[in-house]
């Protein structure tokens, strides 16, 4: 049992490790490209963090539940993509805040994060990155 | 004296709603800023009450509705049952001051009431009149979520459905973070006038949302009966709600209200007395605590403490004394607690928690004439204590199939003794069970799913249940009702099925169900001391005024079986139409007879047109229909309108619209049952207003 117990978390280490190569953080060409850690990360894109270091406001950009964004809520937030999609149900619900915008395509995110000062979102380590800051994540 | 009472309010009322604009000047409108009209679209389509957290009412496995905020004001109701008659599958028995909802032809205790997760429905809820729905102020409500059929593992006691009102906790106080509105309400068939003024505000830390309403109804005017004596009443309330916002993920929110009313009136039995008067008044309070920090082992933690303090005094004139009442004093304070937290492991989302909560009752009589102190209609001093443990587990179990199961340990203990005028009472007891419930949730595209589900529930008998003795109302008189401390619980096996479809402009949702219930309370025939009559005097032999004993017993069995359909289409250019109908079968299986006060097929259609250019004018037609009423219930026994037993249908329309005339001051006005129908719905003791003109003006300031 123990094994069984050992063998799954193994797996899902590797999962983890495997995923965390499967996207990359991208933001606005205005955008300091200064690392930044995983809760520094994961309070942005849950809009706790509303501003950067100069004053800019953050506009956050997600995608619709696809690998991607799986592998992203897996290794930022350490949480399903399931129970990021509850927080802000309950955020909408008791009348606090809105997710943020959703795109369908690495292209549309990035040609949204291009086009707006400030922008941040994630895009598969596939996509090009021309035209953004790419940020990497400690 | 009251109409010129009536006319003074009513004209205070209309001076308000001018002159606020006046008065009120120089403040700066209120504004919606896109995000908080975006956040007010998201939210509509969310439903909290299914599985305790927010979720697309199209993603659950119920039967569920959502009326908002926005319908709430269209609507102009007077209480929350003038709202509720125009959703699906359910009916509304009307009383004096409010009405009572039946839903999958159950009601009363069976259909649970909520405020914010507190409890409505009391320990003593049950026979006498207690019209919950027009007990909460209904200015205060931000949404009303509507579950019909069995809720067996996220609560107990709800048979029929869970109605759950959402108060508004200052969300919408705008940029300017302070504002507030007064308006005034008045509907020509009873004469009404109500004017609420509400104030919310916001701050980076709290909001809030505070209110006061007075309401001076008078008697009712149906079509053929005329004016409705029994049917006046005076309401004022008043409320606050609101939330500390800790932090993104930490929330402390409360809520108080308090309603009171008087001068309701209620015909009584014949032959017993006249009429009664009444005096009541409902506080709510509660307090909630939620943290969704993500802290490994869960993901949201919450913890609700709620308290609801109910009384109601009557003054029974009885036909054969003098003129002085007996005054009639029942009360209950009840006191809950629920914690409960959330975590997702992997892709299934687990909620479990406890919840417990205790009934004090108060029950007395004084009579006037005699001085003599006595019990009332409930056992003075009982208590009523539940305690629950639950777990439900929502899990994707592939992509195509979602799976809700969920399993619930209850335990009910009821305790009291006393020395009735006819005998020792003990009403000590404890029961307990087992329920649960499993979903099935099968995708067949993104916009169309599947539904199965299975419930087993129970309800276990209250204090009024195995406690109340005071003389009823039979068919062909008045009998005489002793407690029944071995009541056990009422069960229900229920199965459903159902389909749900959204595609953004047309949506809708059928179900199915089929109930068995068994171990059902009914009132039957009973003994007192090993006496089948109330031996007043002693001496063993019945005489004329001793009236046949009657006792809550477990004998009724029943099958309800029935479908519910339920739809709207938006057609663009801001029209968008909605409709409804329901209907069902209830067998009394020991009987093998048709169940009583079972709703007969049902429904409403309703268009609406709404612009979106200035001052947003809008128009609706909702049209609604009921059914000939084959087997009506006690209540119905001695209407008028019975034709060869059976209670005649009915089809009502009405035309309501309103505008924004400036960005403060708007308003509605509705013309009501345009074809001046007499009618009513089953179990009422009134019949709906004839032909009526509802106005209703706000000016935010």
């Amino acid at each position: 049992m123990i094994k069984r117990i050992a063998t799954a978390l193994a797996l899902l280490v590797l999962a983890v490790t495997a995923s965390a190569a499967e996207f990359h953080v991208i933001a606005h060409s205005s955008v300091s490209a200064t690392p930044m850690t995983k809760s520094a990360a994961s309070a942005i894109f849950l809009k706790r963090t509303a501003k950067w270091d100069d004053g800019t406001p953050i506009v956050v950009v997600d995608q619709i539940d696809n690998g991607v964004r799986q592998a992203f809520s897996n290794v930022i937030h350490g949480r399903s993509v399931a129970a990021i999609k509850s927080y802000w149900q309950q955020q909408i619900f008791s009348g606090r805040d809105i997710p943020p915008v959703e795109k369908t395509s690495d292209e549309e995110v990035l040609a949204f994060v291009r086009s707006k000062p400030g922008a941040i979102g994630y895009v598969s380590d596939k996509a090009s990155t021309n035209g953004v800051v790419v940020i990497q994540i400690q | 004296m009251m109409r010129v009472v009536r006319s003074i309010a009513m004209s205070l009322g209309v001076f308000l709603a001018i002159a606020g604009p006046v008065w009120a000047g120089g403040v700066a409108p209120e504004t919606k800023t896109p995000a908080s009209a975006e956040l007010s679209r998201l939210s509509e389509d969310l439903i909290y009450s299914v599985d305790r957290t927010p979720e697309r009412t199209f993603d659950t496995s119920r039967a569920v509705d959502v009326i908002t905020g926005d319908s709430i004001r269209r609507a102009n109701p007077a209480n929350l049952a003038d709202l509720l008659e125009e959703q699906a599958g359910i009916i509304i028995a009307s009383s004096s001051s409010g009405g009572i909802p039946s839903i999958r032809g159950l009601a009363n205790k069976q259909v649970m009431i909520l405020v914010d997760g507190a409890k409505v429905n009391n320990a003593t809820s049950g026979n006498t009149a207690r019209e919950y729905l027009s007990l909460i102020d209904i200015n205060q409500i931000d949404r009303v979520e509507v579950v019909r059929g069995v809720v067996s593992v996220l609560g107990t006691e709800s048979l029929g459905g869970v109605i759950n009102i959402i108060t508004n906790k200052g969300a919408g106080a705008g940029d300017r973070g302070i504002g507030g509105s007064i308006g005034a309400r008045y509907a020509s068939a009873d004469s009404s006038i109500s004017v609420p003024l509400q104030f919310s505000g916001q701050t980076q830390k709290v909001r809030y949302d505070a209110g006061f309403t007075l309401g001076n109804f008078g008697n009712l005017h149906a079509p053929s009966a005329g004016e409705q004596n029994f049917s006046s009443y005076k309401a004022r309330s008043g409320y606050l709600n609101g939330q500390f916002l800790l932090s993104p993920e930490r929330t402390l929110s409360f809520g108080y209200q308090n309603v009171q009313q008087t001068d309701v009136q209620q015909p009584g039995p014949a032959g017993a007395f006249n009429n009664a008067g009444f005096r009541r008044s409902m506080q709510l309070g509660n307090l909630a605590y939620q943290d969704l920090t993500d802290r490994g082992w869960h993901d949201s933690v919450r913890v609700t403490g709620y308290w609801n303090r109910q009384w109601q005094v009557d003054n029974v004139h009885v036909l054969s004394a003098a003129a002085l009442p007996i005054v009639f004093k029942d009360g209950d304070i009840l006191a809950g607690l629920n914690l409960e937290i959330g975590s997702f492991v992997g892709n299934h989302h687990l909620i479990y928690g406890i919840d417990t909560s205790t009934d004090s009752v108060e029950s007395s009589q004084f009579n006037t004439i005699s001085s003599v102190h006595k019990r009332g209609n409930v056992m003075d001093g009982a208590r009523y204590e539940t305690l629950g443990a639950y777990v439900q587990d929502r899990f994707d179990a592939s992509k195509w199939l979602t799976v809700i199961g969920g399993v619930r340990y209850g335990r009910f203990r009821t305790t009291g003794k006393e020395i009735a005028d006819l005998g020792p009472i003990n009403i000590d007891g404890s029961k307990a069970d087992v329920t649960g419930a499993l979903n099935l949730i099968a995708h067949i595209t993104p916009r169309l799913n599947l539904i199965a589900n299975a419930f087993r529930g129970f309800r276990a008998p209250n204090v009024d249940d195995t406690s109340h003795y005071n003389f009823v109302q039979v068919p062909g008189g008045i009998a005489f009702q002793v407690p029944s401390p071995n009541a056990e619980p009422e069960h229900v096996v229920s199965y459903e099925a159902g389909l749900k479809y959204e595609d953004g402009h047309l949506g809708g949702q059928v179900f199915y169900y089929r109930n068995r219930l068994t171990n059902l309370l009914t009132l039957a025939p009973g003994t007192f001391n090993g006496l089948p009559f109330r031996d007043t005097n002693g001496d063993g032999i019945r005489q004329k005024n001793e009236y046949s004993i009657l006792q809550n017993q477990n004998a009724g069995s029943a099958s309800i079986h029935g479908y519910e359909l339920d739809g709207h289409y938006a057609l663009g250019n801001g029209i968008r139409f909605w409709g409804n109908y329901s209907d069902g079968v209830g067998t009394d299986v020991r009987a093998n007879k048709p169940l009583s006060a079972q709703p007969p097929g049902l429904g409403n259609l309703g268009v609406r047109w709404t612009s979106h250019q200035t001052h947003s004018p809008w128009l609706e037609l909702a049209w609604r229909y009921y059914g000939t009423q084959e087997s009506p219930g006690l209540a119905d026994l001695k209407s008028v309108d019975l034709r060869n037993g059976k209670l005649p249908g009915f089809s009502v329309l009405h035309i309501r619209g309103g505008a924004a005339v400036t960005d403060r001051f708007s308003f509605t006005a509705g013309l009501e049952n345009l074809g001046n129908k007499q009618y009513r719905e089953v179990g009422s003791i009134v019949f709906a207003p004839s032909r009526q003109l509802v106005l209703g003006t706000q000016f935010r300031f």
